[in-house]
Formats: structure tokens, C-alpha cells, sequence
């Protein structure tokens, strides 16, 4: 499905290739605030009490991709960016193992207007984006205690939608173009559906739509080749 | 182309984002150290070596940290499951009714939680099972056994050997003692209160041989221990001395003094006695001849609804002799041997009409029988006995009179009725120096006289009930008139008033005089007559002041002895001819007595000496 998704969006952009313009490709480094992930995950650790479960991952900062093309005519960009990170509770002795692992990721694709700060500095630019994500949330349970062996996988998605703004500095380095950006996205979660039967999604223990939350820092190094 | 390559270069990048998956942390592994748990399990009320007399309610407490969760308790018995259950406490009951006597290991088997904390122990996949062994024994049936027995101050005391449960006893043991004895076999629970440091006082028992064994009871068992025989000497003895107006109780202190209540009871008399010992006189009990017959009962001292002969024997005024049950019919002294010679008719078992006679002899002294020789049989129990002039004896029976010889005891000669008279039998056949007289029976109220040699009748005479003969046969009686008999030739020597009839007679041979008491048909007279063969005159001999029973000539001692009859003053009077002396002995029966050699002698069985 994901890879469906990325080849259509190849497709609706190719003709975007005609005009002038420069393809980019960047390193991410994003930060997130996935705070009803975490407090879900909490509860989970709460409801397995008096397993001494303990958090290894809370939804941490990761690096994530971006490539996109940039109609250097009309200063926008169209893009298309990976981002990941999970949450994990473990414990484990000499009898066995138990995890719950939610492993989460998103594709986004969004667009960029570019803006220069000033007439003479034109390696300076500041970009406003708007994007859509489309989150994917898998919870991965696993037991082992002696030779009993439990397993189990939910998967779920969302729709999310946000917008950023972004420091854009370029710097020409023989036939490419040196990138780096900073910026700051802000992200509404929508429901994580299971992804089975779309009629549910996740909530936690009162009741509460429990949401991803991509929002953070974002930091980039890439490269762009004009064509 | 160039554009171709973009596109294959974009794809590629998509690609590579799609499997840029987040990599997770490693599990978090803890380090644990397994220990010995601190649980423990405590049984309440059964400590080891504990000995069970009876099911037991156990209360358990399972005591551990919260971790070490209890799933289950098992208890059983040398293996065998008895309980299971998973509270931390409870009760169960031991029952023991199934078990044999002896030691039995009470198992506990406890599972619980290791409490590692580990997931396997928090998920309740470790277990931890651990075991308790409690020896205890069971003692369902143990004897009460009797060490010894012993009387102490008139009372017994029963030593038990060392009991191991005699905390239970008199709680939830109930100890019972058997008694066995002549007087049947007793059961009664024991007291506390007369069990002191394994002894028993036995109160109520006072026989000499006592049989002791015990029953002990629980709830579900009861066993009896080994009998034990206990044999006293039975030294507790009673003596009733007869004497003439008043009768001497006196006895000896009852070895169990302490448990006993004697009373003696005779005749109409029923007296307790002390059974420390003691005396005590009455006013008259019996007269000479009478055998008293005596029994002392006993009761228990805390009983009075038993009551057991424990003495019974039979007491006379003066000295006793052996006699017949139902006494000697007639006892006469033989001078030229210095025998005595007693007659008895005595009951044939198997043959009621044909009864056993006796001659015994009896020794001078102390009348013991030297010898007792069955002479014949007779079809009553009435007969008499008379020595002859020869000196020796003669038998008169219903159907025969008998001379036999004195040492020999054999028949000399023998006289029976059916050779005289038509009639099987009489009221008593009499032979006397040659002649026989038929005592008819009442019926038909005649005396016929036979000569022997000849078997001729002599006379017929009407009697009225009584008739008498000497000894020597020369003189007889019928109704009011006495007869002499010499030669076969019957004369009539005296009579009477009509209004009398003569109802006994006795010759003084050596003072030529007869003697012989008189009165109506139902009515005796006081007087004994005395008639003088020589002078022919009649004068009253002696007097009684009331009736004279019966009267017979004593030649040996020269007295007559009368039997005196009346309800309330029944005696025996002996009267000396030479000086007219009397004297007189209450007497409680009309059985014959005789005075020989100074000895007062009754049929009965006793005699006084030195009467006169």
C-alpha cells in the first residue's frame, strides 16, 4: 500500500520535470511530540503492573528523509518526506520475555513557498509548508515465559495534516547546490484507525482518541541539483 | 533519457524511504537471584508426638510474604489424602477411627508462589511445593490394665499400671470397672472422685474372690483390659448360740468393713450387724432341737436393692452331730457295746415308694456316725426302733418289723404284714418277744395281735388314732384300756374313764410299773400316770402345766422324759422317778428327744450335755 501510494505520487509530479527547476534530497533530523502515543503506552505498562515493565523507547527524535523539486520560477516546491520512531516497553529475566512494540511512521507530501529574505542575499530563503501525513502505527506484542509463546499485531493508520515554516540556506558547490534547513512543523493527529476495519480506532483508557503527534523540530542537510 | 533517469532515480529514493524502518532498543533484561523462601506453615494444636485418644479438629496458618501466594494445601495421613484446600487458614478434622494403635506421620504439602518476581512466577508458572512431617500416634483402644489389688482400712484399693492417657480419663474416657464375683458380674463407671494417682477405691464389692477387669470408652471404641483374680481370706464369721430363754449373736470384723452392710436374717428376725464386728443377745430364738437356720446378706455400702447371702448356716442349742435332713425317727443307746444306733428313713429319688432305711452307727462321744448301713426300703417315711432283750435291734415299718443283729447289722429275722393279714400295709408293724402287732392305719381303727410261731391270730381290738406297745411286748394299749400280753393270752390290766382313750405307754421293767398318759380324741391331758404292776394301784406320776405331747421311759437314767405341747410353751420336761426332780428345756418342735447318759439328744442333729 505504501509503495502504491509513493508511486503515485511520483506519477501526479512528473510533469513538474518540464519546467525549470531543481530536484533536492535531504537527511532529516526531526524531532516529535508524540505525547498521547507515550501516555497510551504508559497505560499499557500501568495495566501489565506488576510486570516491571520499562520504557527503552518513548517516540524519540529520528532521522527521516525528504526529496522534492523545487519550479525555481514560481519559488514553490513540491515535496516528499519518510519519518519514524516508536515506542517500546520490555522486560525480561531468566524466565522469559514480554515487549510491546509500536513501531510509527509517516510519509508526507507537501508543498513549500519559498520567500527570500532580501534582494542581496539570496542564499537565505524562508519557506512556508503545508502537507498532509500518512501515518502508520503497528503495536507488535510479544511473550515468552518458559516455553509459552504469545504474539500478537494491530496494525493502524491516519490521515494527518500540518504546516511548517522553515529556514532554507543554499550554498552552490560545483554542479549541486549545498542545502541545510530549520524549521518547525506543527501537526493535527487524526485517528488511528484499525487498519482491518476502519469503523475503529484507538483509544485509551477513558476513552480517548489517542493520536499521533508528528509535530517538532525540523532540521535538514540535502543536496539540489538543478536541471 | 535523461528524463527517464530522474524518474528511476526519485523511484529509488521512495523505495529506500519505505524500508527506513525505526530501530527499536534492546529488551531490558533484569538480573534476578532466586532465594529460599521464608514461608511457613503452622499446625495450631498438634505438636509432634502428640498421641490422639480421638478425631482431632487441626486449625493450620500458612504464614508468608505476600509474593509466596498460596495456591494449595494437601494434608494426608501415612500417604494417604485426607484434605486439600488453598485458604492460608482453616481447619480440618483428623480422624483416627481408621487408624491402627501406634505412630502415623500427619504429610503437609503446601504450594505456593516462589515470589522470584520473575514473569514466570508472576504469571503463577512457578511453583514452589514444599513439605512438613508431623509424627503423631494414635491410641484408639488402650487398656485400663489392673496392676494389683489390695484392701486397705476395710476397703479395696484397685492399683492401676501407669496410664498414658490418664489425662483423658473421666473426660473423654470413661472408664468402667467389671466386677465379677459368686454374686454375678457388676459394670459401674468410675468416679473421679474415688481415683487418686492411679488408684482406684472399690466401695461397693465385698465378696472373698473378686474377678477385676476394666472398660475404657471414647468416642468411637471401647476395649477391656486383662482380668486380674483377687482372692482375700474370708475371715468374717457369724455364731448364733442357742440358748435355753435368749440366743448370743456374735461376729467378727468383715475384712471390707469399709464396703459392706451385713444384716443376718432367721426366722422372723432380720438384725444388721456392725461390720466392724460386734455381740448382741435376743430374747428367745429356738428351742432345743430346733435347727435355726441363718442367713447374713450384705448389702453394698451404697446400695441397698442388692443384697447376697454371704454367710448362711444353720445353729442349734447345744452341740452338733450329724443327721439326716429331716432329722433321725429314733436314736437308742446299746449299753454292752456302747453304740449308739440311729434309725433313718430317707427319700429315694428314683423310687418314691421304695424310701432307703438306715441304721447308723454312732460313736458315744461326740455322736459322730461310724457307720451307716441301708437295711431296706420301705414305702413311708414312718417307722421306730426298739432294742429287744436280747440285745438287739428291732425295725418297725409299715409293711414289716425286722430283727437285726446288733454288731452285724444283718436280719435275723423278718415279720411282713402279709403273712399275717390280708392288707399290704399298716400304720406300723411291730415285733415284740414273739408276737406281732398290726397297727392298722387310722382307717380302719382296729389292732390286730398275731403270735409268730404259730402266725395265729390272738385278738382284734378298736383303737381310736393311737396305739402303744412296750418294749418287751407284755404290755399294750387300745382306746381307754391297756392289755397285757403273756403266753398269747391277752388280759386287760387297767381302763380308764371312757371319756379318755390312752395315748402312750412305757414299762419300768425293774420297778414293775407302767406309765401312760391319756385325754380325749382331741385333747391331751397335763397328768403322766403311773401304775403299779404289784398293787395294782394308780397314782399320777407327774404333772406338766400343760399338755404332755408325747412321753417315753428312760430305764438307763431312770426318768421320764415328756414332750410338753402347747403353741406358745413348747418344752421338754425329764422327770426323775427316784426323787421326783424335774427339769424343763424350751423346746420349738415336737421331734423326738432322748436322754441318755445324761445327755439331752435330739433327732435333729444336737444334743446337751449334763442337763439333768
Amino acid at each position: 500500500m505504501k509503495n502504491i501510494l509513493v508511486l503515485i505520487i511520483l506519477f501526479a509530479s512528473s510533469n513538474a520535470f518540464s519546467q525549470k527547476g531543481k530536484i533536492f534530497l535531504e537527511t532529516n533530523y526531526n524531532s516529535f511530540s508524540h505525547s498521547s502515543l507515550s501516555n497510551f503506552q504508559q497505560e499499557f505498562k500501568a495495566d501489565l503492573t506488576p510486570i516491571p515493565l520499562k520504557t527503552t523507547d518513548d517516540f524519540p527524535a529520528n532521522i527521516g528523509f525528504t526529496i522534492g523539486y523545487e519550479i525555481i520560477d514560481s519559488n514553490v516546491a513540491i515535496f516528499l518526506g519518510y519519518n519514524s520512531t516508536g515506542g517500546k516497553l520490555s522486560y525480561s529475566d531468566y524466565s522469559g520475555v514480554i515487549r510491546l512494540e509500536e513501531s510509527l511512521n509517516a510519509i508526507t507530501f507537501g508543498g513549500i513557498y519559498y520567500l527570500n529574505l532580501s534582494p542581496e542575499k539570496k542564499n537565505f530563503r524562508i519557506g512556508f509548508k503545508a502537507f498532509s501525513m500518512f501515518s502508520s502505527l503497528t503495536i507488535d506484542s510479544y511473550s515468552k515465559i518458559n516455553s509459552a509463546v504469545n504474539q500478537e499485531m494491530i496494525k493502524f493508520q491516519s490521515i494527518d495534516f500540518g504546516a511548517g515554516i522553515q529556514l532554507n540556506y543554499e550554498y552552490p558547490f560545483s554542479f549541486l547546490i549545498l542545502k541545510a534547513n530549520l524549521g518547525l512543523d506543527l501537526v493535527f493527529g487524526g485517528k488511528l484507525k484499525l487498519k482491518e476495519n476502519n469503523e475503529a480506532h484507538l483509544i485509551n483508557n477513558s476513552n480517548q482518541e489517542v493520536n499521533t503527534g508528528w509535530s517538532g523540530l525540523r532540521t535538514g542537510l540535502g543536496i539540489a541539483i538543478p536541471l | 533519457m535523461k528524463k527517464h533517469s530522474y524518474i528511476l532515480l526519485l523511484f529509488s529514493i521512495a523505495i529506500l524511504f519505505s524500508k527506513c524502518e525505526y530501530e527499536f532498543a534492546n529488551d531490558y533484561y533484569k538480573e534476578i537471584e532466586i532465594t529460599q523462601p521464608t514461608v511457613s506453615l503452622s499446625l495450631i494444636n498438634l505438636n509432634e508426638n502428640d498421641t490422639l485418644i480421638k478425631p482431632r479438629k487441626i486449625e493450620y496458618n500458612y504464614s508468608a510474604p505476600d509474593k509466596n501466594l498460596l495456591y494449595q494445601i494437601n494434608f494426608y495421613v501415612d500417604n494417604n489424602a485426607i484434605y486439600h484446600h488453598s485458604n492460608k487458614t482453616g481447619n480440618f478434622t483428623l480422624e483416627i477411627k481408621n487408624l491402627s494403635n501406634g505412630n502415623h506421620i500427619l504429610r503437609i504439602e503446601y504450594i505456593f508462589r516462589l515470589g522470584s518476581e520473575s514473569l514466570a512466577d508472576l504469571a503463577g508458572y512457578e511453583l514452589y511445593k514444599k513439605e512438613e512431617n508431623i509424627s503423631f500416634n494414635v491410641n484408639n483402644n488402650l487398656p485400663l490394665e489392673i496392676e494389683k489389688v489390695e484392701i486397705v482400712n476395710g476397703s479395696i484399693k484397685i492399683h492401676f499400671k501407669p496410664y498414658a492417657l490418664e489425662n483423658e480419663l473421666f473426660k473423654s474416657i470413661t472408664p468402667t470397672l467389671i466386677v465379677e464375683s459368686e454374686y454375678g458380674t457388676r459394670q459401674y463407671i468410675m468416679h473421679d472422685y474415688f481415683y487418686i494417682d492411679g488408684v482406684y477405691s472399690d466401695r461397693y464389692s465385698f465378696a472373698s474372690k473378686l474377678t477385676y477387669s476394666t472398660k475404657v470408652k471414647n468416642s468411637h471404641t471401647q476395649t477391656i483390659s486383662k482380668k486380674k483374680v483377687f482372692n482375700f481370706p474370708n475371715t468374717f464369721k457369724v455364731d448364733l448360740e442357742i440358748k435355753n430363754n435368749e440366743t448370743n449373736i456374735k461376729w467378727t470384723k468383715h475384712p471390707l468393713y469399709n464396703n459392706i452392710k451385713p444384716h443376718i436374717r432367721f426366722k422372723n428376725y432380720n438384725i444388721a450387724l456392725d461390720a466392724r464386728g460386734g455381740e448382741r443377745t435376743i430374747f428367745f430364738v429356738g428351742g432345743f432341737g430346733e435347727i435355726v437356720n441363718y442367713k447374713v446378706n450384705s448389702n453394698s455400702i451404697f446400695q441397698n436393692s442388692d443384697s447376697p447371702v454371704i454367710i448362711e448356716g444353720s445353729a442349734t442349742m447345744g452341740s452338733r452331730f450329724d443327721a439326716p435332713k429331716n432329722g433321725f425317727l429314733k436314736i437308742i443307746y446299746s449299753k454292752h457295746n456302747d453304740m449308739f444306733y440311729a434309725l433313718s428313713i430317707e427319700p429315694n429319688n428314683q423310687n418314691s415308694s421304695a424310701n432307703n432305711v438306715y441304721i447308723s452307727e454312732l460313736e458315744p462321744q461326740e455322736l459322730k456316725t461310724v457307720k451307716k448301713t441301708k437295711i431296706t426300703s420301705s414305702t413311708n417315711i414312718y417307722g421306730n426302733l426298739i432294742k429287744n432283750s436280747d440285745n438287739n435291734l428291732v425295725i418297725d415299718l409299715n409293711s414289716k418289723s425286722i430283727v437285726l443283729d446288733i454288731n452285724s447289722l444283718s436280719i435275723i429275722s423278718e415279720y411282713n404284714i402279709s403273712e399275717y393279714a390280708s392288707q399290704k400295709n399298716g400304720s406300723i408293724i411291730r415285733f415284740r418277744e414273739g408276737t406281732l402287732f398290726i397297727d392298722n392305719t387310722n382307717k380302719n381303727q382296729t389292732i390286730e395281735v398275731f403270735e409268730t410261731v404259730s402266725k395265729k391270730k390272738i385278738i382284734t381290738l378298736k383303737k381310736e388314732n393311737y396305739f402303744g406297745v412296750t418294749n418287751n411286748g407284755m404290755y399294750f394299749f387300745a382306746k381307754h384300756k391297756i392289755y397285757k400280753n403273756k403266753n398269747s393270752i391277752i388280759t386287760e390290766v387297767l381302763e380308764t374313764p371312757s371319756i379318755y382313750i390312752i395315748k402312750g405307754i412305757d414299762f419300768n421293767l425293774k420297778a414293775k410299773k407302767l406309765y401312760y398318759n391319756r385325754g380325749q380324741t382331741n385333747f391331751l391331758d397335763n397328768n403322766l400316770f403311773e401304775y403299779d404292776i404289784n398293787t395294782k394301784a394308780t397314782t399320777i406320776a407327774t404333772s406338766l402345766p400343760s399338755y404332755i405331747h408325747r412321753f417315753y421311759f428312760s430305764p438307763e437314767e431312770e426318768k421320764i422324759i415328756c414332750i410338753q405341747n402347747i403353741y406358745s410353751d413348747q418344752a421338754i420336761y425329764i422327770f426323775d422317778i427316784n426323787n421326783n426332780q424335774k427339769k424343763f428345756i424350751k423346746a420349738s418342735t415336737l421331734n423326738e428327744v432322748f436322754f441318755i447318759n445324761n445327755r439331752l439328744i435330739s433327732v435333729n442333729g444336737s444334743y446337751l450335755d449334763n442337763f439333768f
